[in-house]
C-alpha cells in the first residue's frame, strides 16, 4: 500500500526533461541493412533454393477481420492499455525518414510532375496507344479480387498487374488507385507505381496454357474466353480499353504487414505497429479519401537486398507499403445498408449496435441520410456530408487506427493541408475521368472533406509548423490554418512569450503572407556559458488565437551574432497560460 | 521467423514486464509459431512474393543481425508513470484474471487454428462447399435454437434459387433435438413475374418434438400447470402468394396435416397423462386419436406501408377464414379471424411504433370435436410473445400489441412489444378487460427472409389481471427459427 502511494507520489513528481543541444533525428536506423538467417526456400526452378530473407508471412483474411472485429477490442479493454505516445517522433514533433515513411509533402512543396508521378518512374509509365502489337504478354490470369485482371510482362522484364473497373461504378476503382497511391506517395508512404491506361487489345499476347486457381483452390484455365471476360468488365473509350496498371513491386515480397506487434525476424522492426505514427496517422488520411478498406492485406512488406541482383539475399532492409486504395471515393458492396454504413460504422461496430439497442433507436445515424447524388453515382455515398473525421471508421478496427492520439492525427493533417486546390485537381487528373464533371465533383468533395479535416485537428493542437531562422535572430513558423484559409485572417490574434532562465519577456510577433509568422528573439548575456548550459536553453511559446493550444519552441542562444539552435518542438495539449506556468516552473 | 500469430509475443513480453504471472505465459510464443511456412497461396498480384531467380548463386552467409536498438527520437529520457498510469494498475491486475482466460484460452488458440486453417484454404473450401452453384446461388448453412425450457436444436437450412430454371427456387430444412425430438421441411416455389410477386409453393414437413406444453383450456389457466406431450406432426401444403400494391397481399394455402400425440416429456416436468390423472385438467380434445384434417386458408390484408428503406408508417387491415375437415373424424371447424394495425414510423427512417389489435375465432362445422392444437393459440411465436407456445388455448383470442421496432445493425432491429390479451370462449364469451393478461417482450430480430431468421428474445407474461396479474412466466428464445 505504502509502496504503491509512494510510486504514485513519485510519478506526480516527474518533470519534463529540457532537449539536449543536438540536431533533431531526421533519419531512423531502419533504413540500415541487416542480416537474416538463411533457410531453404524452394522454387518452382530452383528446388534447392536458399534464402536469406525474412519469412513470407500469408495474412489470414477470416482471422483478420473476427480478430479486429471481436478478440483485439475485448483484449484492449482487458488489458487497459490506452494509448500512449507514439514512438517514433523525433524532437520536433515529426517522423524520421524510415523504412515506412520518408517525408515528402510535409517537408516541402512538391510540383506537379511530382505529385503527378507518384512512386512511377519515367521508365514504369506504360503507353497503351503506342505500343507495338503483341508487346504485352500475359502471363498470369487474376483469379479473385471485386475486378477481372491479368498481369502482363513488357519488355520481357517489366510486370504490371493489369485490373478492370466495376460495372456499378464505372472509372471509380480505376481512378481511386492512381489517385489514392499518388496521394499516399505525396504524404510520404512507400506506394506501387499505379496509373491508369488506355490501350489497343491487340497490344496484348496471352501465352498458351496459363491456368488460375483461385481462393477455392479450383484450377481454371485462363484462354481467350476468360480474356474476353475481363474485357467485358473493362471501361472503353473508342477502339481503346481502360485498365489500371499495377507496377510490381521490387524487392523479395514478404506478404503484408501487420498493424500490431513487430516482425520477429526483421532485427530492423522494435516499434509496435500501433505505436508508430505514420501508421496511426493514416488513418486521417484514409478518412479523407475513404480508404476503407485499410487492413493489413492492403500492404506489402518487401526485403530490399543490398545486392539487387539477389532479392532475397542478405543484408538488406524490409520496405514497408501501402497497396490498393481501389476501394477510396466510394466503393460500394453488394449491400446498399453496408454501403451506406461505410465510413460511418464498423461493419460489425457493438459500440452502436449497443448504443442503438439501448437507446431504442432514438439516435438518428448519418448512414440513415446517406444519398447517392444523381449524375454522380459512380462514387456512390462518398461526400462530405455527415463527413465527420474524429469518428469516421474502416470496414473494421485497425490496431494502429484505432490507438491514434490527438497528436498523431494532428500531424497527419499537417501534411494534407498542404495540398491546396491546384494540387487536388492536378491529383484527380490522374483519374482520367471520361466527363470533366467527375473529376470536378471529386476534386470538390476531397476539398471539403479536406476542409473539415484541417477545421477539427487545427482546432486544438497548434497549426503552427516550420520553425526556421529566417534571419539569424528571427524565428519564423507556417501558420498552417492561415495558409489554408481555415478561418478569417481577421480571426488570428498572434501572442509570444519568450522563457529563459532568468524568467519571461514577451514578444512581438508578426503575421506575414502565406501563413508565414515571424519573431525577432533577444538574445541574452552568455558570454562563457557553455553551449548547453541551461542558462542558453530558450523556449518560446506561440499561440495563433484559434488553435486551443500554444506552440513551444525549444532553442539553445548561441549567443549574439550565432542565432540560435533549434532543438525541440512541442504542441502541448494545456492552454498557453498553463504552459507558460509550467515552464516557469522548471 | 515471423509469428503467426505475431502479436503474442509482444503482449506476452509486456505482460511479463508487469511481472503478472510471467512463468503461466510461458507457453504463449510456443503457441505462436507459424503452423504454414508456406510461401502465399493467393493471387498473384503485386502482393505475391516473387521467387528469385533461379540461377542465382547463393547468398553468403553470416550471423543474424542483433535487434536494433530504440533510437532516441528526440533525445530526452522517457517520463516516468504519471499518477493516471499508476492508478491504470489497480483494473488491470482486477482484470487479468479474464484478461488471461480470453487470451490464452480463448483467442490464441482459435487464432491459431483458424489462420492455420486459412492458410491451408479450409475456409474457401467450406464456403464453396456450403455454397456452391455458379454465382453461390445455392447453399447449406447450419442453424440453432434454443429457448429457455425447451430442448435446444439444431440443424441445417438449405436454399438453391433459380433451381434447374428462373423462377424456381428450393428450401430444405433438418433439425435435431435429441431424443425423440426431429424436423425436416422442403420447399419448393415457383414464381411467375420477374419481381416474384406472385408465387406458387409446394410444401411438406415432418415435426417430431417431446416438449410441448400444454397448462389447460381458457382464459384462466395457470403456469404452474404446465405439462409435456410429445407430438408427430406431418404435413402437407400448397401455397399461393400474391402481392400487391405497397404491402398488400393474398395468401391461400390447402393443407393435408396428420397429428399424433404421445407421452413425450422434458427436464423432469409432469406430463400432461400425468396432469390429467392428477385432476388438474380435462384430457384436452383430440389428444387421445390424434386427428388428420384437410384444411383451407385465404388471408387477405390491406396495408399501405411501404418497403424499406421508405417510410415505415402506414395502415393495415387484414382478414382469414378457413375451413378445416377431420378425415378421421368425419368433422370440421372454421377458423377466421381479422385485424386492424397502425404504423407510425417516427423519423421516417424505420423506427416504427405500432398499434395493432387482433381477434381469432375457431367454430365447430359440420359436427366433431375441434382438436386443442388446432383452437386458437397465443404465446411463443403467437402473440403474447411473453408467455409460452401453448401457454393458452381456447375458441377465441383478443390482442392488442402496442410495439415498437428499430434497426441497431445492418441485418438486425431492436423489437419492444407489450401486449394485452388472452383467449376465451366461443365467439370472445366471458370477455372483459379483467380477465386479460400482459406480456412483455425485448428482444432483436433479423431483417429480410422470413425463412430463417435469427431471434434473441426475453420475454415475460403474467395471470390475468383478476388474479393478481403477477408476473408468471419467463421466455428466453434465441436462435434461427423457421419460417415454413
Amino acid at each position: 500500500m505504502w509502496a504503491v502511494l509512494g510510486w504514485m507520489l513519485a510519478a506526480c513528481a516527474q518533470t519534463e526533461a529540457r532537449f539536449p543541444l543536438r540536431e533533431p533525428l531526421q533519419r531512423d536506423t531502419d533504413l540500415e541493412p541487416v542480416y537474416v538467417s538463411c533457410s531453404e526456400r524452394p522454387t518452382k526452378k530452383d528446388p534447392k533454393h536458399e534464402a536469406c530473407a525474412p519469412e513470407p508471412y500469408v495474412s489470414p483474411l477470416v482471422w483478420d477481420g473476427l480478430d479486429n472485429s471481436v478478440f483485439r477490442p475485448l483484449a484492449e479493454v482487458l488489458k487497459v492499455d490506452p494509448a500512449g505516445p507514439a514512438v517514433n517522433v523525433n524532437a520536433i514533433d515529426e517522423v524520421p525518414d524510415s523504412a515506412w515513411f520518408t517525408n515528402r509533402l510535409g517537408k516541402r512543396k512538391l510540383s506537379r510532375e511530382e505529385l503527378l508521378a507518384g512512386a512511377c518512374r519515367p521508365e514504369d509509365i506504360l503507353d497503351g496507344e503506342q505500343a507495338t502489337p503483341g508487346s504485352w504478354h500475359i502471363d498470369q490470369g487474376k483469379p479473385n479480387g471485386a475486378s477481372a485482371g491479368f498481369r502482363i510482362r513488357v519488355n520481357g522484364e517489366q510486370k504490371f498487374m493489369m485490373k478492370t473497373d466495376t460495372p456499378l461504378q464505372p472509372e471509380r476503382p480505376t481512378a481511386a488507385s492512381a489517385i489514392g497511391a499518388a496521394i499516399y506517395h505525396a504524404v510520404g508512404f512507400y506506394t506501387s507505381c499505379e496509373q491508369i491506361v488506355y490501350f489497343d487489345p491487340k497490344v496484348l499476347f496471352l501465352e498458351p496454357g496459363l491456368i488460375v486457381t483461385d481462393n477455392s483452390g479450383v484450377p481454371r484455365p485462363f484462354d481467350q474466353a476468360a480474356l474476353k471476360k475481363v474485357f467485358e468488365q473493362a471501361g472503353q473509350r473508342g477502339p481503346l480499353l481502360r485498365m489500371q496498371a499495377s507496377a510490381w513491386l521490387p524487392g523479395s515480397l514478404l506478404g503484408p504487414f501487420r498493424y500490431e506487434g513487430t516482425r520477429g525476424d526483421d532485427p530492423n522492426d522494435i516499434i509496435p505497429h500501433q505505436d508508430r505514427r505514420e501508421l496511426r496517422g493514416a488513418r486521417v488520411l484514409a478518412a479523407w479519401i475513404h480508404h476503407f478498406d485499410a487492413r493489413e492485406q492492403n500492404t506489402m512488406d518487401s526485403w530490399i537486398a543490398s545486392d539487387p541482383e539477389r532479392p532475397d539475399s542478405s543484408p538488406g532492409h524490409v520496405r514497408h507499403y501501402y497497396l490498393d486504395t481501389s476501394d477510396s471515393f466510394g466503393s460500394e458492396w453488394d449491400w446498399d445498408e453496408i454501403s451506406r454504413r461505410l465510413g460511418h460504422s464498423y461493419l460489425l461496430d457493438w459500440g452502436y449496435l449497443a448504443a442503438d439497442f439501448a437507446t431504442l433507436g432514438l439516435i438518428e445515424r448519418p448512414w440513415e441520410r446517406a444519398q447517392r447524388k444523381p449524375g454522380f453515382e459512380l462514387f456512390g455515398y462518398f461526400s462530405d456530408r455527415d463527413f465527420d473525421p474524429d469518428s469516421w471508421r474502416n470496414e473494421y478496427p485497425n490496431p494502429a487506427f484505432s490507438r491514434a492520439t490527438e497528436h498523431d492525427n494532428a500531424w497527419m493533417t499537417r501534411i494534407l493541408s498542404r495540398l491546396d486546390r491546384a494540387d487536388i485537381d492536378a491529383l484527380v487528373e490522374l483519374g482520367e475521368f471520361t466527363h470533366p464533371e467527375h473529376a470536378t465533383y471529386l476534386a470538390d468533395v476531397l476539398d471539403r472533406r479536406l476542409q473539415r479535416i484541417t477545421a477539427r485537428y487545427f482546432a486544438r493542437l497548434s497549426p503552427l509548423a516550420d520553425p526556421r531562422f529566417e534571419s539569424a535572430d528571427e524565428l519564423c513558423l507556417t501558420d498552417l490554418a492561415r495558409r489554408r484559409g481555415q478561418w478569417q485572417s481577421s480571426d488570428f490574434r498572434y501572442r509570444a512569450q519568450l522563457w529563459r532562465a532568468e524568467g519571461a519577456s514577451a514578444l512581438a510577433p508578426s503575421a506575414r503572407d502565406a501563413g508565414r509568422l515571424c519573431v525577432p528573439l533577444p538574445h541574452a548575456r552568455l558570454d562563457g556559458v557553455p553551449a548547453d548550459d541551461r542558462r542558453r536553453y530558450t523556449i518560446v511559446l506561440v499561440d495563433n488565437g484559434q488553435a486551443k493550444y500554444p506552440l513551444a519552441v525549444h532553442l539553445y542562444d548561441r549567443g549574439a551574432g550565432n542565432g540560435f539552435a533549434l532543438v525541440g518542438l512541442e504542441r502541448p495539449e494545456a492552454p498557453f497560460a498553463e504552459v507558460a506556468a509550467r515552464v516557469g516552473a522548471r | 521467423m515471423r509469428s503467426g500469430l505475431p502479436t503474442t509475443l509482444s503482449r506476452a513480453s509486456e505482460l511479463a514486464a508487469a511481472g503478472l504471472l510471467a512463468l503461466a505465459l510461458r507457453g504463449a510464443p510456443a503457441l505462436a509459431a507459424d503452423p504454414s511456412p508456406a510461401p502465399p497461396a493467393q493471387a498473384p498480384s503485386p502482393a505475391s512474393p516473387e521467387p528469385a531467380p533461379a540461377a542465382s548463386p547463393p547468398p553468403a552467409r553470416r550471423e543474424e543481425s542483433p535487434r536494433r536498438a530504440l533510437p532516441d527520437y528526440d533525445g530526452r529520457p522517457a517520463p516516468g508513470p504519471d499518477t493516471g498510469d499508476v492508478l491504470l494498475w489497480v483494473p488491470r491486475v482486477l482484470l487479468f484474471p479474464i484478461y488471461f482466460v480470453t487470451e490464452v484460452v480463448i483467442r490464441e488458440p482459435l487464432g491459431f487454428l483458424i489462420a492455420g486453417a486459412e492458410r491451408n484454404g479450409w475456409p474457401a473450401a467450406l464456403y464453396e462447399f456450403f455454397t456452391f452453384g455458379q454465382e453461390h446461388q445455392a447453399g447449406i448453412v447450419p442453424t440453432a435454437y434454443a429457448s429457455f425450457d425447451f430442448q435446444p436444436s439444431v440443424g441445417l437450412y438449405g436454399f438453391w434459387n433459380d433451381a434447374f430454371f428462373k423462377g424456381h427456387d428450393l428450401r430444405l430444412r433438418a433439425g435435431f433435438g435429441g431424443r425423440q425430438w426431429i424436423s425436416a421441411a422442403v420447399s419448393e416455389r415457383f414464381y411467375f413475374d420477374a419481381e416474384r410477386s406472385h408465387r406458387l409453393a409446394l410444401e411438406a414437413a415432418l415435426l417430431q418434438r417431446p416438449d410441448y406444453t400444454y397448462f389447460g383450456l381458457g382464459p384462466d389457466t395457470r403456469q404452474s400447470d404446465l405439462s409435456r406431450y410429445g407430438q408427430d406432426l406431418l404435413e402437407a401444403r400448397l401455397l399461393y402468394d400474391q402481392r400487391g400494391w405497397r404491402s398488400n397481399f393474398l395468401h391461400a394455402k390447402v393443407v393435408l396435416r396428420s397429428v399424433d400425440f404421445r407421452t413425450g416429456g422434458y427436464d423432469g416436468d409432469p406430463t400432461l397423462v400425468e396432469r390429467v390423472a392428477q385432476g388438474t385438467f380435462a384430457p384436452p380434445p383430440g389428444y387421445a386419436n390424434g386427428y388428420e384434417l384437410l384444411a383451407t386458408e385465404l388471408i387477405a390484408a390491406f396495408d399501405t406501408r411501404r418497403a424499406p428503406p421508405a417510410s415505415g408508417s402506414g395502415l393495415r387491415a387484414g382478414a382469414g377464414a378457413g375451413y378445416s375437415f377431420d378425415l378421421r373424424e368425419r368433422g370440421g371447424f372454421v377458423r377466421y379471424g381479422a385485424g386492424v394495425g397502425a404504423f407510425w414510423d417516427v423519423n421516417q427512417r424505420q423506427r416504427v411504433l405500432s398499434l395493432t389489435a387482433t381477434a381469432r375465432f375457431v367454430d365447430p362445422a359440420g359436427g366433431g370435436v375441434i382438436p386443442f392444437t388446432e383452437l386458437v393459440s397465443l404465446g411463443g411465436t403467437e402473440p403474447m410473445r411473453g408467455l409460452y407456445p401453448g401457454r393458452l388455448y381456447d375458441r377465441s383470442s383478443a390482442v392488442l400489441d402496442l410495439s415498437y421496432r428499430w434497426p441497431i445493425w445492418i441485418w438486425l432491429d431492436g423489437s419492444l412489444h407489450s401486449e394485452f390479451g388472452n383467449v376465451f370462449g366461443p365467439h370472445l364469451d366471458g370477455f372483459r378487460a379483467g380477465r386479460l393478461r400482459w406480456s412483455g417482450a425485448l428482444g432483436v430480430e433479423s431483417k429480410g427472409t422470413p425463412d430463417s431468421q435469427f431471434q434473441l428474445l426475453i420475454g415475460v407474461g403474467t395471470e390475468t389481471f383478476e388474479s393478481g396479474g403477477k408476473i408468471d412466466s419467463l421466455r428466453i428464445a434465441a436462435g434461427a427459427t423457421s419460417g415454413f
